[in-house]
């Protein structure tokens, strides 16, 4: 199909500079002219009462009601073709686009910016300093809810910029919706053939489609391929042209919602009576899809009276930590074990993994970790001793729900109440003794300074236990200490590690997930290690300009601490010093002040702190300002791990 | 294989290292001969604080308090040191490193030992630690969805 060309270009790009000049003198000639005394006094009194009532036309504007003019022999479309793509994205539920402007969707931008009612919202427009911390936004945001983010990227450079946060997204099966403009006609290098072609490789569909209809059906089947197992960002390529052209009497298509294919009814059968047969079955949950995999992954296990593991100390959408079936359970020994995303000794549920892609790979790039047989990037980790059913467990759970409903007796639901009962209390007391041991652990260097990291931890949790919190940032390389420390109760409290362990992911998945957070009236936890912020420290601002609910706690230990280690260890093996393993893995002479970068970037912050007992104070005042929507930074200088 | 095979030879080396440091140890504990304000110095550039805390008292192995038989004597906690080689690692490692005569003559080993004995934990009892009551009584209430 050949590219619809309904647009012509009336204005040639010789002839739009000349514009350009012609505007850009009449901005000059504003601020000089006699309006600049009004102008200025306004910015500068501050007074409300110095800036004039709205017009009828700001008003209309403000509302959302406004269309471009109709004007014969202008070129301004009435219905330009990126608003019914903002409409797709508004049915389809996108709640933001993070992007840093280009030249190549500015009539996307100007669309989400301007059209509907109300404008900018669903999606609202994101202001982002990278593409790499856009892409990263939409990969917390989709940790912490299931759900696709937008990202808009400009042209060849901001594709490859976001490269690194699409692979990572991939690898950690995180939808992502990614839309990238393409303007053939303006800056050469910014554009290309086959612009997804670059990020092919690792993202699990694309497409660049030739005409506005196929756009606006090439983005809704993005965000279905982005949703459906295994989940992943998807791209689509939108040509500057479709964007503005005159939409005319085009609609945005009917939307389809992909459906999820789970296990057959025999199937669902023999795994409910599995588990309604065995005198001390288990369910082993990994990483679901969506909250709502996780709400039923907790029905299930409460229908059958199951123990239960989870990986809700590793990342998001998991069985509940402290709920009364998690844990080891009154007995150890299970005679029937059920995986859900997580390997198992009978059934295994197990949703495609990465490796079915690999024909996208065409570049063979051959991506450790995604291969066949190569369980980490696939589904949970480790190896299923059993049969392992490759299907998506969340779709499912209901049919297994309903079976098991249908298989129940009186006499089952008897020795399920009982059984249930035993588990919680040993769960319980499980709980407290590992909670004993590990408080024994953590007060080792309590008054120490530098802060240690278990302090951080411990201090942060009661005073967040009662609130709805998100810990999006991953807490490896800050001890862990949250896994035994916290109850990880909800599908989103804590999102887990980068994906493919690449750095500069912390405060921009903070940032999407405190975009989710702020919606949604919960807060979001970054506890943040400083090799990582100085990756892409531009979305401090993101956070400051967007008000998102957001603390961020700097791990401050002036080093990117694991790889002084590797240099260490083979500085010891080959005998040449010792003493110089610090050169490349140190972020020392000079220090780098946080709580300066902060305030560069408008966001409110202390430190650096180095005494444990003003530790808790700080938090406290942090906690505050992030609860009336502002975020914070508080600069801790800490022991190495 | 080739992996497999330099795996093993660091497992044996680490047991190795583990075997002789017990025999060496139940010789009866001497004071330290070195200068601990020298160790205080090796011990930053050295970057053991990394792994062992800048007060000895966090970090992967606390030595602050540390009954390990590695630190009983100081002729134990050299031998530690010069044990630990592993010529080829097959991968990256935060294990402890080897420390070759070359690297740390005794001398200087000695005085790192001496400022390693001087870390003691000051760290308050679990049950005086206000936070930590905290916790315990979090965890004490029923779960809620």
């Amino acid at each position: 199909m050949a590219r619809s060309k309904k647009t012509q270009r009336p204005v040639t790009r010789r002839g739009f500079l000349k514009g350009a000049a012609t505007a850009a003198a009449g901005a000059a000639a504003l601020t000089n002219g006699p309006l600049a005394g009004a102008v200025a006094a306004q910015g500068t009194n501050g007074s409300p009462e110095a800036a004039p009532p709205p017009s009828p036309a700001q008003v209309e504007r403000d509302a959302g009601n406004v269309r471009p003019p109709v004007r014969p022999g202008q070129r301004a479309v009435v219905l330009p073709g990126s608003d019914l793509m903002v409409q797709v994205l508004r049915d389809l539920g996108i709640e933001y686009a993070a992007g840093n402007p280009g030249s190549s969707f500015e009539g996307l931008q100007e669309s989400i910016i301007n059209y509907g009612n109300p404008p900018n919202r669903m999606p609202e427009f994101i202001t982002a300093l990278h593409e790499e911390s856009a892409v990263t936004m939409a990969h917390g945001y989709g940790k912490a809810t299931g759900k696709p983010m937008c990202a808009v990227l400009h042209g060849t450079i901001g594709v490859q910029h976001a490269a690194m946060s699409i692979y990572q997204a991939y690898y950690d099966r995180t939808p992502a919706l990614l839309l990238a403009g393409r303007d053939l006609g303006f800056i050469a290098a910014h554009s290309a053939n086959d612009m997804a072609g670059m990020v092919r490789s690792f993202t699990k569909w694309d497409a660049q489609p030739r005409t506005l209809a196929e756009s606006l059906a090439a983005i809704q089947r993005a965000y279905n391929e982005a949703i459906t197992p295994p989940c992943g960002p998807t791209l689509v390529v939108l040509d500057i042209e479709l964007q503005k052209e005159e939409a005319r009497d085009l609609k945005v298509p009917a939307y389809t919602a992909p459906r999820m294919t789970g296990i057959d009814a025999s199937q669902a059968r023999e795994i409910a009576k599995g588990l309604l047969d065995a005198q001390n079955p288990r369910i082993a949950v990994g990483r679901l899809r969506t909250p709502d995999g996780a709400k039923a992954a907790v029905q299930l296990a409460e229908l059958v009276g199951a123990c239960t593991s989870t990986s809700a100390t590793q990342g998001p959408m998991s069985f509940p930590q402290r709920h009364p079936l998690c844990g080891p359970g009154a007995s150890t020994t299970y005679d029937y074990v059920l995986g859900l995303e997580a390997p198992a000794a009978n059934v295994s549920l197990t949703g495609p993994a990465l490796s079915t892609l690999l024909s996208r790979d065409t570049t063979n790039i051959g991506f450790g970790g995604i291969a066949p047989g190569v369980s980490r990037a696939g589904a949970g980790g480790g190896a299923a001793s059993g049969r392992t059913i490759a299907i998506d467990a969340e779709a499912s759970l209901p049919l297994i729900i309903e079976e098991a409903r249908r298989q129940m007796t009186p006499d089952r639901e008897r020795l399920i109440e009982e059984r249930a009962g035993q588990h919680a209390a040993a769960n319980r007391q499980a709980r407290m003794e590992e909670l004993r041991r590990a408080l024994e652990q953590k007060r080792a260097g309590w008054d120490a300074s530098p802060i240690s990291t278990a302090r951080i931890y411990a201090e942060l949790w009661p005073l967040i236990v009662n609130e709805d919190w998100i810990l999006a940032s991953p807490s490896g390389f800050s001890g862990g200490h949250n896994t035994q420390l916290w109850d990880h109760n909800r599908p989103y409290s804590y999102l887990g590690g980068q994906g493919a362990g690449g750095m500069g992911y912390g405060a921009p998945a903070s940032v999407g997930a405190a975009l989710a957070a702020k919606s949604r009236g919960r807060i979001v936890i970054n506890v943040q290690t400083d090799g990582d912020l100085n990756y892409a420290p531009g979305v401090l601002w993101t956070a400051a300009h967007h008000q998102l609910p957001m603390l961020t706690v700097m791990h401050n230990n002036r080093a990117w601490h694991q790889e002084l280690m590797f240099v260490e260890y083979m500085c010891g093996v080959r005998g040449r010093g010792g003493d110089r393993g610090h050169i490349g893995t140190t972020l020392r002479e000079p220090h780098i002040d946080y709580r300066a970068m902060a305030t560069a970037y408008g966001m409110e912050g202390e430190g650096p702190i180095t005494d444990p007992a003003k530790l808790n104070a700080a938090l406290k005042r942090g906690l505050a300002s992030v609860k009336r929507g502002q975020p914070y930074l508080i600069d801790v200088i800490t022991q190495p791990r | 294989m080739r992996n497999r095979t330099r795996i093993a030879l660091v497992a044996a080396i680490a047991t190795l290292a583990f075997q002789i440091v017990p025999i060496r140890a139940q010789a009866p504990a001497a004071p330290p001969t070195g200068d601990p304000v020298k160790g205080k110095q090796l011990y930053e550039s050295f970057t053991c604080y990394a792994c062992h805390g800048f007060t000895g008292e966090t970090g992967a192995r606390v030595l602050a308090g540390s009954r390990s038989t590695t630190l009983a004597t100081e002729s134990a906690f050299v031998t530690f040191l010069r044990a630990r080689a592993n010529v080829a690692p097959p991968q990256p490692s935060t294990s402890m490193p080897n420390y070759s005569v070359a690297t740390l003559p005794d001398a200087q080993a000695k005085d790192l030992y001496a400022y390693v004995k001087t870390f003691t934990s000051h760290a308050p009892p679990a049950d005086q630690i206000p936070v930590f009551g905290q916790i315990l009584t979090e965890a004490q209430k029923p779960y809620k969805p």
